[in-house]
């Protein structure tokens, strides 16, 4: 009498006589061309959120470094408050920008004062009296980045990439 | 590097940075995966053509889903359950059951078995993959790799990331469902 185990044993797969090699070899090929691969996406840098974010910071630092909003607004408070924690102060209230005025601001020629960009929250809100300009032709984007990249972790913006 | 040795670590990695990348990850995952992934669609459907057809579905899914793949799980399984649910609805496309058609040159009966030699080798087959569906995912994964591919357990513990004690305890277990399976089957 048969035993239960020698059930599977009695049931045995064949020799295989499937495609050859040169199919499997070709197959990642095939689907390839079936997807279309993966496109290299092409992202104006400005809508990258680490390159505005991290444009506008600088931009920011760069106001303060040069003294150029306490010189219009001798009386303004922010004399006290370092190029670090204006930054920081920027990253954290993001949200309360207007995204395209602060990409319109960093990537463009023209200027836009700074006022206008950087300061929209009512807590941080001068009156715009500083007419003057602030122009990055003299900073390039990669200067920009070296600048954050020795002061703040980038782990962030390897996120985005 | 031999395709076989490549890490799925490194597939992924590697397809994480896109491009050009993304594109070798994608023939280095097919060159270790495809030949299995092949032959547990063929053991389902009638013929090569229906199983190439499959199989490239599978990978068009594989490329466009590999980015979001929960890493949680290993590769292979998740590999497996896309072919295994490509294959249904392929089925169920062709208004076919789970379990019909199975290309009757894969598996041959031993002569000898009482309840065997009363049915078919077709018969036989449609029951025994009837059996697997039964099975809970992972130990339908483990039976496929080991007594249809006949793998060696190191082999199958490094692609599904388990160890090959679990594995041989899933492969016990799956094996006795499956004979009960048949002998209930056979026994009607």
């Amino acid at each position: 009498m048969e035993t239960k185990k020698d059930i599977l044993e009695h049931i045995r797969m064949k020799p295989r006589t499937g495609p050859g090699a040169d199919y499997f070899e070709g197959l990642a090929q095939t689907v390839l061309a079936r997807t279309g691969k993966k496109e290299a996406v092409i992202v104006p840098l400005y809508k990258k959120p680490v390159i505005w974010i991290s444009g506008a910071a600088a931009a920011v630092l760069v106001i303060f470094a040069t003294g150029l909003f306490n010189a219009a607004h001798p009386a303004s408070g922010f004399e006290s408050i370092t190029a670090m924690e204006a930054a920081a102060y920027i990253e954290d209230h993001m949200d309360a920008f207007d995204e395209d005025l602060l990409a319109e601001f960093v990537f463009e020629e023209s200027a836009v004062p700074v006022q206008q960009t950087a300061y929209e929250d009512e807590e941080t809100t001068a009156e715009a009296g500083a007419e003057k300009a602030v122009l990055f032709s003299d900073l390039s984007e990669e200067e920009v980045l070296e600048y954050l990249e020795e002061e703040q972790d980038l782990a962030q913006a390897e996120y985005y990439y | 590097m031999r395709k076989d040795k490549v890490e799925d670590r490194e597939i992924l990695e590697q397809f994480d940075k896109g491009a050009s990348f993304a594109e070798k990850a994608f023939v280095s995952l097919v060159g270790k995966y495809g030949q299995q992934l092949y032959w547990q669609i063929r053991r389902v459907v009638k013929n090569h053509d229906q199983a190439n057809d499959i199989l490239q579905n599978v990978f068009v899914k594989v490329w466009q889903f590999l980015g979001d793949f929960n890493r949680d799980s290993s590769l292979y399984t998740w590999l497996y359950r896309i072919a295994r649910n490509e294959t249904l609805n392929f089925l169920q496309s062709e208004k076919r059951s789970s379990t019909v058609d199975l290309d009757d040159e894969m598996l041959e009966i031993k002569a000898g078995h009482a309840l065997l030699d009363q049915h078919t080798p077709e018969q036989i087959s449609e029951l025994l993959m009837q059996a697997v569906e039964t099975l809970p995912e992972k130990q339908a994964l483990v039976f496929q790799l080991k007594y249809f591919e006949d793998l060696p357990y190191h082999e199958i513990a490094a692609q599904l990331g388990t160890s090959e004690g679990a594995l041989k305890a899933s492969y016990h277990h799956a094996t006795g469902k499956i004979r009960k399976f048949l002998e209930a089957q056979l026994n009607l």
